[in-house]
């Protein structure tokens, strides 16, 4: 656990244009599906530009014109202009439905409506001059027929602009809608997409840990590479759904609103822009700073995690050597020195958004400013500076999530890069590039080893870097070869290397005559059963343990199998039979079942050569006899190298090859070498007298 | 209320700074609040024709110096909430760390350390989050909202107020209802995806199997199942989730559309003035974020509050070995043993470890304790050290009754060297000084010597400051037990305790071992357990035991002539010596 923390620490970037390619690349089969969902998101952003837009309208228009266009009859009756006349018929534009009606305004004097007749109403005010008493009113050059309206004509007017707002609401909730439902889609499809992406992944980056040699697995502790799977992966989902389109719509929602603002009004627009470079300058100090303190913060929690799980490991050592002051202080230190990154880690995000805020604010009273000079000369309608307030909150919003971001993507990069290491990494054991097939009709079961030198280090160099020193053996098809010898002479190595989990430096392993390394590696495989001496198991029932996952083998073989190796005895006790559920590793069950369980594992594929590597773990008598009996029947008819720890085993082998330090120091039969008088005849007085006592 | 009992005398010291940020918090809404107001004057004064080059000014002015306020005062209760919460879970992981210090051995083994670590972590932060950003948010989402409504109603209009807020409730609704489905939703993704990680380890833990059954394509093919399900319940959590998210939008968004056409009309009537109108507007759009707030913090405070159960659990379990009625005064121990019909099992568990021991060890002796592989040595030991807890009056050391002894007097006159040799990951100097306060360069050395394994350090990059574990040097089975021995040693015991220490250790250095430990050790009482004979044959007392018993005792002779297990032991060790020279 606390190697991979300290592993981890190592890779911090927060953004690498290599590993961004690599990623969009897994996001290839997935573009469409992204493709419409940043569709659906700029329909959702243009959406949400629109609303504030449209109340504009309705304040401007309708609940607070100073200038609303009407239509004047040739008597002098109204006709009001509806929101869609003027929508599509732009602001200014004369109505002229009817060829009999001039443009008209009614213009709001401090509460009093007054109608000016042949006049539309004007961008600017300038120079307007109201002189009602003479009923004239005039702008620039021109001068219009003006005069007040009736009660009755204000009563009419009223009531069309409340229309007009109902109106202009009930399309602004149409929008509401289409934007509801764009934002779902655009969430589903995004999740969708991303899941996918990450479902794809994770499948490859699992299938290529699995075809790794079991060089690769001595050296990378499981839990690291299931993090890798996990974790990991979920990560690069992160980023996906909360960073990469979500910038895109954050890039196009600034830049939508500095369209759409521009649009409006330009200089409005570069005056809320004059405090971009604040915004940029702590921007860019926030970063640098975060990823400083960010990374101590991880470094640092991930060695309290270390630290507490040595000391929880080592609290035996700690209590009985007094420690528990000394190791609490050392502790403490190290709890406190993340807290105190932890509240530097506050301080800066507690700078960041203030600093933001306080921009936004500087941009509004800017806004004010400028915006309240011109609109007191009339330049600025009032619509349009409340539209340019909601704006601004638009804009500065995207630049306040930057924080939270920037995080997500810190730490998928940082994932991105691991699972592109593990996923570089090649495979150590190649299968040949012609390879040859053993077909089960020729296939004899035929071994030989020719001055096989291995060591398991990438680069040995002294003999004593060999585990296994030029050893040579040969096993005619049907033959059992017992191997015995102490502890680290290399007889599990020999199991190893026939299986071609490791290529040998030098020599050669033939299996009938052919040089395994030209062999298809699950060819070769497919004919060797093994049972390895601690016997894993897999979560599931037994019935799953004995066929793993081979759905081709019958219930009805599995029993069948079972019976001839003595399992069926303990499994049609069990309270479910062969469906009684296996826990994780198998803990319920004894080391003699299990040995029982894994001889039906290894003899259902009926392979054409056996590995047996006898389990030492002290099993009852009455289960020892069972597996006695169980390893005598399946030796027969095939080639069978065992590992052997029993007298009757190595009694009934044909050959009998003892090991000492990586080289054979005896072989042959049972009484041939008790004969010799050797290390055999010292072995086997030694088991005899154990087996005695 | 009572989870807090715990994290109650923490708060105590803490809740005024606390309470503070929590006032500043609500003082810094309030003041937030009031820059719509001002936005509203503006757009009367200018509707009104009333709005000068002073006036604009001072509207300015004020912004400014809200905004100042507000940047300082979010400051404020960043550092004064989120710091205390964040001392918070410095002071809970430290209490927590201490309170296992105090538990004894039994607690260890069944309470797996994976499960401790999550504890520490999980638990811990979900505390702190609860106590840090969702008290936050809860503050702040009450109280924006209570404020933003109340002003509603005072500056604009109580009518209007009441029609716009008519769609909220219904955030509320969906809320709690849609909540639980999302919580559900969740559990289950967090089901799949611990299914996933379940499969990948197993099946990586059985490459060796999968490899040499060639079922890599059964593998991948069960493992996609896994995953296929994960991204099933993943986007059964987006779908729920796309909704659920753009709702509260949509229902906030109906207010502003209720009081558009409502609020509307009443200022064309002139019941309400333009510049009302826009304030309410923004009201309204501030109100979406407590809605949505109160939906999140509701999730974040019931995690946190499940964790402080959790935690309080923990702290809560009273160790099961502690000073009792120990004896006061007592300064010194002599190190001499006495065991009485000691018969021992191991808690919640049936089978008897020891069964009738009676055992005698005097000053300066040596008991030797040999027998099978489970057979009770190790747990004589740690009996021994009291690591477990036995019956009043059946261990005695220095005359008097184990469990009436400060379990600090009497592990300080024990040296321990475990089976399992653990070292910390720091430097070889603080593993040999472990016992003791203070070690020199040259006590090091010393100890070191005796236990043979100076040279081996002398030899490593930076001698006794090499570090030790992941980050340094991986020291080999053999090379840690001697560095165990030393440390056992540089205590100075006067009971030393060697549990099978020298098995990693080749026969010729661990005889030069022994006769080192013997020249030091002197007047030191010891007990050693081994599986060699030739350890233990010099030993002033050997006891056999067997299931649990003490079958033979007696001295190296005495037990050969007669001829019993430890004879038959012997005789085979004997044999596989000549076997490992061959």
């Amino acid at each position: 656990m606390s190697e991979t923390i300290h592993q981890e620490q190592d890779i911090q970037k927060s953004f690498d244009a290599g590993i961004m390619k690599r990623l969009l690349k897994y996001a290839k089969p997935q573009a469409f599906l992204l493709f419409i969902s940043i569709i659906l998101m700029l329909m959702v952003t243009a959406l949400d530009l629109g609303i504030p837009y449209i109340t504009k309208i309705a304040i401007d228009d309708y609940i607070s014109p100073r200038q609303q266009a009407v239509a004047v009859d040739t008597d002098g009756s109204l006709t009001y202009v509806g929101i869609f006349d003027r929508l599509f018929g732009g602001f200014n534009d004369t109505p002229t439905a009817q060829s009999n009606q001039l443009p008209g305004t009614v213009y709001d004097y401090q509460g009093d409506l007054v109608l000016i007749s042949g006049m539309a109403p004007a961008d600017s005010l300038e120079g307007f001059t109201l002189m009602l008493d003479e009923g004239k009113a005039s702008l620039g050059n021109q001068t219009y027929d003006a005069r007040g309206l009736t009660p009755e004509e204000i009563k009419a007017l009223k009531t069309h602009n409340k229309a007009q707002v109902g109106a202009l609401t009930v399309s602004l909730l149409s929008l509401l809608i289409a934007s509801f439902f764009a934002t779902f889609g655009h969430t589903y499809f995004l999740n969708y997409a991303s899941q996918k992406i990450v479902y794809s992944m994770r499948e490859e980056l699992y299938n290529h840990i699995q075809r790794m040699s079991l060089s690769f697995f001595d050296k990378n502790p499981v839990g690291r590479l299931v993090t890798r799977v996990s974790n990991d992966m979920d990560n690069i989902n992160e980023m996906f759904t909360n960073v990469v389109v979500s910038s895109v719509k954050d890039f196009l929602l600034l830049g939508g609103t500095v369209v759409v603002m521009a649009f409006i009004d330009l200089k409005l627009t570069l005056i809320i822009f004059s405090t971009m470079p604040l915004v940029l300058l702590s921007a860019s100090i926030f970063r640098r700073k975060a990823r400083k303190v960010q990374r101590d913060v991880k470094v640092k929690i991930a060695r309290i995690n270390a630290t507490l799980a040595e000391n929880i490991n080592g609290m035996k050592i700690i209590q009985i050597f007094n420690k528990q002051k000394g190791i609490y202080d050392d502790f403490d230190v190290i709890n406190k020195d993340f807290l105190d990154s932890s509240i530097e880690e506050t301080h800066v995000y507690a700078i960041f958004r203030p600093t933001m805020n306080l921009a936004y604010s500087l941009s509004l009273a800017l806004l004010l400013w400028f915006g309240g000079g011109d609109a007191i000369k009339g330049i600025v309608e009032l619509g349009v500076l409340v539209a340019f307030i909601t704006y601004t909150q638009q804009f500065f919003r995207p630049i306040m999530d930057l924080s939270e971001k920037f995080n997500i993507l810190q730490s998928s990069m940082a994932s991105a890069e691991r699972i592109f290491l593990l996923l570089d990494e090649q495979v150590a054991v190649k299968n040949p590039e012609q390879p040859k097939v053993l077909t089960p009709e020729n296939f004899r079961g035929e071994i030989a080893f020719e001055d096989v030198w291995f060591s398991y280090m990438a680069d040995p160099k002294t003999t004593d870097d060999y585990v296994l020193k030029g050893v040579s053996f040969h096993a005619k098809p049907g033959e059992a070869i017992a191997l015995v010898g102490a502890t680290g002479s290399g007889k599990t190595t020999i199991i190893s290397l026939l299986n071609r989990f490791y290529d040998i430096q030098k020599g050669r392993i033939t299996v009938d005559g052919i040089d395994i390394r030209e062999l298809d590696k699950r060819s070769l495989r497919e004919h060797i059963g093994i049972v390895l001496q601690d016997v894993f198991l897999f979560s599931g029932d037994i019935k799953g343990n004995i066929r793993l996952y081979n759905e081709a083998i019958s219930d009805e073989k599995i029993k069948e199998i079972s019976r001839y190796v003595n399992a069926d005895h303990f499994i049609s006790k069990l309270p479910a039979g062969y469906d009684e559920p296996v826990v994780e590793r198998g803990a319920t069950l004894s080391a003699g079942q299990r040995q029982l369980l894994s001889f039906a594992r290894a003899l259902v594929f009926n392979p054409g050569i056996l590995i047996l590597d006898e389990a030492t773990s002290n099993i009852d008598t009455e289960t020892e006899l069972l597996i006695q009996d169980a390893i005598n029947k399946i030796i027969q008819n095939r080639t069978t190298l065992i590992v052997a720890h029993r007298l009757s085993t190595i009694q009934h082998a044909d050959k009998i090859i003892v090991m000492s330090k990586g080289e054979i120091v005896e072989m042959g039969r049972h009484q041939e070498l008790l004969s010799n008088q050797g290390m055999y005849y010292d072995l086997y007085t030694l088991q005899y007298s154990e087996g005695n006592a | 209320m009572g989870d807090f009992r715990y994290v109650a005398s923490f708060m105590k010291k803490h809740i005024w700074w606390y309470l503070f940020g929590i006032l500043l918090l609500m003082a810094i809404d309030g003041l937030q609040l009031v820059t719509p107001l001002i936005i509203g004057e503006f757009t009367d004064a200018l509707m009104a024709g009333s709005l000068t080059g002073p006036l604009i000014i001072k509207l300015i002015f004020y912004t400014l110096v809200i905004a100042v306020f507000v940047a300082a005062g979010r400051y404020g209760w960043r550092m004064t909430i989120v710091t205390t919460a964040k001392k918070l879970e410095y002071w809970l992981r430290g209490e927590v760390f201490k309170h296992l210090e105090k538990m004894s051995l039994n607690y260890f083994n069944h309470h797996k350390t994976g499960d401790l670590m999550a504890h520490c972590t999980n638990d811990i932060s979900a505390i702190r989050n609860a106590f840090g950003g969702g008290v936050i948010m809860l503050v702040d989402a009450i109280f924006m909202g209570i404020m933003t409504i109340a002003i509603m109603i005072v500056k604009v209009d109580l009518n209007l107020t009441l029609i716009a807020l008519i769609p909220m409730p219904l955030i509320a609704f969906f809320i709690i209802v849609l909540g639980k489905k999302v919580r559900q939703r969740f559990q289950e993704v967090q089901e799949a995806f611990s299914d996933l990680t379940d499969v990948a380890q197993e099946n990586f833990s059985g490459i060796r199997i999968i490899k040499s059954f060639v079922q890599e394509a059964a593998s991948l093919k069960h493992f996609n199942e896994k995953n296929q399900n994960n991204f099933v319940k993943n986007i059964k959590l987006a779908k729920l989730f796309g909704f659920v998210h753009p709702l509260v939008g949509f229902i906030t968004m109906l207010s502003t559309l209720i009081a558009m056409i409502y609020g509307g009309g009443l200022v064309i009537d002139g019941t309400i003035s333009i510049g009302e109108f826009v304030a309410f507007l923004t009201y309204v759009g501030l109100l979406s974020w407590p809605m949505m707030a109160l939906g999140f913090v509701y999730n974040q405070l019931q995690r946190g509050q499940v964790s402080l159960k959790r935690i309080n659990t923990i702290l809560e379990t009273p160790p099961e070995i502690m000073d009792l009625n120990t004896l006061e005064g007592l300064l010194g121990l002599t190190p001499e043993i006495e065991i009485r019909n000691l018969s021992f099992h191991y808690p919640n568990t049936e089978a008897v470890v020891l069964k009738d021991i009676n055992l005698r060890v005097n000053k300066g002796e040596t008991l030797a304790v040999v027998g099978k592989t489970g057979s009770g040595k190790t747990t004589l030991v740690n009996l021994l050290l009291r690591l477990y807890q036995v019956e009043d009056e059946t261990i005695h050391v220095g005359g008097h009754d184990i469990n009436r002894i400060p379990l600090q007097t009497l592990r300080s006159l024990i040296g321990y060297v475990p089976q399992d040799n653990f070292l910390f990951s720091k430097t070889i100097k603080y593993n040999v000084g472990f016992g003791t306060d203070h070690i020199t360069e040259e006590e090091a050395a010393h100890y070191t010597k005796i236990a043979h394994i100076y040279d081996e350090i002398m030899d490593f990059p930076h001698g006794f400051d090499t570090e030790l574990g992941e980050r340094g040097v991986n020291m080999s089975g053999g090379q840690k037990q001697r560095v165990s021995i030393a440390r056992a040693l540089a205590k100075k015991p006067e009971l030393l305790i060697l549990d099978d220490s020298l098995s990693a250790v080749d026969t010729k250095t661990e005889e030069s071992i022994l006769t080192h430990l013997k020249e030091t050790l002197k007047d030191t009482t010891s007990i050693l357990i081994a599986h060699r004979i030739s350890t233990i044959k010099h030993a002033d007392q050997i006891i056999v035991l067997d299931g649990g018993t003490i079958a033979e005792r007696g001295n190296h002779e005495a037990l050969l002539a007669l001829d019993g297990l430890y004879a038959d032991m012997y005789r085979k060790q004997l044999l596989e010596e000549k076997l490992s020279e061959a």
